[in-house]
């Protein structure tokens, strides 16, 4: 299908240029807070202004445009099976999608909440595995009920480099645990050269408001570094409780985090691919809750992705589903679905936040199977259409063929070759009433359910080669011995 | 209207200098200092404590009224000097060890202090001996635990244990907070009080330190 795209800007090309400015300006002028001694003395070998003491560093206009010239324009994520591989920008113009990373809580598909268990995790991917229109893979946050605390990201790691399919997003919980989930990782390609050239996982590192980066965060920065794993830097503000309350000022402060995180991984190592992931909340001033889907801050969101993609030719990453509602209702699914078209229309190359509800608390299966739905209506809607004489059908209409008393569109020519263009989306209903009944009068949760469950009687379509798996249990029991305090 | 009802209105509408004004103006007639807090401020705020119930406020409304508020209190302070704090309580307030997410533990802090308790913010990343540091220290009627993660919500629990174990848990209520922490957690591990969000723990804290006094 030819592209035609059709894109919605926040800003004006002077808001967009003074709001770059000021970005820069923020890192120059302010600089960052990083806890990280070795990484702060090899970015002040690169000529950053470091104070070791106070751990304060600051850029130069020099340092920052040398970083982000170094940015890859073209850069390709693995998958671990090889038939997911991404590469960006994306060659049909399509955005890329990825599950919900970071929720505490598992509702099954009967509605069951809980902490995740490891088995779920195991569920988990088998579907994500079935997911047509879901690229990548996030980490569940298995509980520390069932797997060792200290652990618990090496131990979902496993599960993912066995399971999963497709490309991996790991959020680590521990500084000491960084170095084991890249070992993990290589070990499950063959080696840390492998990993570099096939990188089949990429990494979260999160700022904490404002322009200040942890010791876990800075290790993850500095040994993606090490090692060339691609990195999807985050920031995750809060509006009105850790960031400027205006919309505009989040956007502006987490796209400022995410910049210089980018600016430093590309002086510790220039080309290595990264994608500006700012991922915005908002604080309720009623009820003092995190709220993910308020409209204020998906154009925050929209304009965060506009900064990286069309200001720094860098390509962005933001939630591109969720709601706050609690359950599978009316206001999650409109929420979630003007959240997904508006980005869809916006600048992001990465849309995530798949099979979430709660605010980003809770994963489910089903909401997980009906997100994949809401995408495919998405990816139509990004590659919108070309207009021309063709899909005009000017010639059949000068023609006049219509005027034959026997003619019909379903018999033209033009119809027989556009006819399986429009998208059908998998389970929705476009029946009447009768054959609706006959059927057993299904809605789409019905749906869901029945498509989870064809699934889960389907054998999975992937796991890793034995004698990686075995490589990546052996890397698994070395971290176990260094993390886990028995 | 009387003094005392302009000056509830002030800390109503959140008037920082208007209210530290009329307080002085109550002081220059010879107003009662006890008076002026009892009859003037705290009905103010006691009424933006029920508006914001009711969800007829925001956050901020209530904010600026107890910044209206603690700016009155100041100009009484000296005059009341001897008779006691004007704050209802002391909550000492932090995140536990191993978690630094702070936003909703900052959020409890301010609301608490806008209930008028005396606020004892240790931080995030906060061990249980910091806890008990903080108990021998300042005596507090409460204390809130805030963990935002599965992984470090354990530590509520750990830190409960170090309470008994230091022999200070009788001394306090335990209050706990947070993403993942739900009623069940809270019974699980011997906390006192579980609440869903900053107003419902300040209303808590209010509730326990004023029905003890």
């Amino acid at each position: 299908m030819a592209v035609g795209r059709k894109q919605i800007w926040m800003m004006t090309e002077e808001e967009l240029a003074h709001v770059k400015a000021r970005m820069e300006q923020l890192l120059i002028e302010r600089g960052v807070h990083l806890d990280h001694d070795p990484m702060l003395k090899d970015l002040a070998a690169c000529g950053c202004i470091v104070d070791m003491e106070t751990k304060d560093v600051k850029f130069t206009k020099e340092l920052i445009d040398k970083a982000i010239a170094a940015v890859p324009a073209e850069f390709t994520l693995y998958s671990p099976s090889g038939t997911r591989d991404l590469k960006f920008p994306n060659p049909e113009g399509k955005f890329y999608t990825r599950t919900n990373t970071g929720a505490p809580n598992y509702r099954t598909v009967d509605g069951d909440t809980h902490y995740v268990k490891p088995e779920e995790v195991d569920e988990w991917y088998h579907v994500t595995n079935a997911m047509e229109n879901l690229d990548f893979v996030t980490l569940p946050s298995t509980s520390g009920e069932y797997v060792p605390g200290d652990a618990v990201d090496v131990y979902t790691l496993e599960k993912a480099l066995k399971y999963s399919a497709k490309h991996i997003w790991i959020q680590p919980y521990e500084a000491d645990n960084v170095q084991h989930l890249i070992d993990m990782s290589a070990a499950a390609v063959g080696g840390y050269e492998e990993l570099r050239k096939r990188p089949i996982v990429s990494m979260i590192a999160c700022s904490v408001p404002v322009l200040t980066y942890k010791h876990m965060d800075a290790e993850i920065l500095y040994l993606s570094a090490k090692y060339g794993v691609p990195v999807q830097p985050c920031s995750l503000p809060t509006a009105g409780a850790n960031t400027p309350v205006t919309a505009q000022g989040t956007a502006f402060v987490a796209s400022a985090e995410v910049f210089a995180q980018i600016v430093m991984l590309e002086l510790l190592c220039p080309g290595l691919p990264v994608i500006a992931t700012p991922l915005l909340f908002s604080m309720d001033m009623q009820s003092t809750y995190t709220l993910q889907s308020n409209t204020e801050i998906t154009m925050a969101r929209l304009m965060a992705m506009e900064i990286f993609e069309r200001g720094y030719n860098i390509r962005a990453h933001s939630y591109g589903t969720g709601t706050d509602s609690l359950i599978l209702d009316a206001q999650n699914f409109i929420e979630r679905t003007s959240l997904t078209q508006a980005m869809a229309l916006g600048a992001g190359s990465v849309l995530g936040g798949a099979g979430q509800l709660e605010t980003a608390k809770t994963i489910n299966p089903i909401q997980l199977i009906i997100d994949n739905e809401i995408f495919g209506i998405a990816q139509r809607l990004r590659l919108g259409f070309d207009v021309n004489d063709e899909t005009l059908d000017w010639d059949e209409l000068i023609a006049g063929i219509d005027k034959d008393p026997f003619f019909s569109y379903l018999m033209s020519e033009h119809t027989f070759r556009h006819y399986e263009e429009p998208h059908r989306p998998d389970m929705f209903n476009r029946d009447g009433v009768a054959r609706w009944e006959m059927e057993g009068s299904k809605d789409l949760l019905t749906k869901a359910r029945e498509k989870f469950d064809a699934i889960m009687a389907t054998p999975d379509t992937y796991q890793l080669p034995a004698d990686k798996a075995a490589a990546v249990e052996e890397k698994l029991r070395i971290a176990h011995k260094a993390l886990v305090k028995e | 209207m009387s003094i005392f009802n302009e000056l509830s209105e002030l800390v109503i509408k959140g008037n920082i200098a208007g209210c530290k004004a009329k307080v002085q103006e109550a002081v220059d007639q010879g107003q009662d200092p006890t008076a002026i807090l009892n009859e003037g401020l705290m009905p103010g705020i006691n009424e933006i404590g029920d508006r914001f119930a009711k969800g007829q406020i925001f956050v901020p409304n209530v904010l600026l009224s107890a910044k209206a508020m603690n700016a009155g209190v100041e100009v009484i302070q000296p005059l009341l000097a001897g008779k006691g704090d004007t704050t209802i309580g002391t909550a000492v307030v932090a995140t536990v060890k191993g978690d630094l997410h702070d936003i909703g533990k900052n959020l409890v802090a301010l609301m608490m202090k806008s209930a008028n308790l005396k606020v004892i913010d240790l931080g995030a990343n906060v061990s249980g001996e910091k806890y008990i540091e903080a108990i021998k220290q300042y005596n507090p009627d409460v204390i809130g635990l805030s963990a935002l993660l599965t992984t470090t919500m354990n530590e509520q629990g750990h830190i409960i244990q170090q309470l008994i174990d230091a022999g200070v848990r009788d001394q306090v209520k335990v209050m706990i907070g947070g993403a993942p922490v739900t009623q069940m957690w809270a019974d699980r591990i011997g906390a006192d009080a579980f609440t869903t969000d900053a107003a419902e723990a300040a209303r808590w804290a209010k509730n326990y330190c004023t029905s003890k006094a």
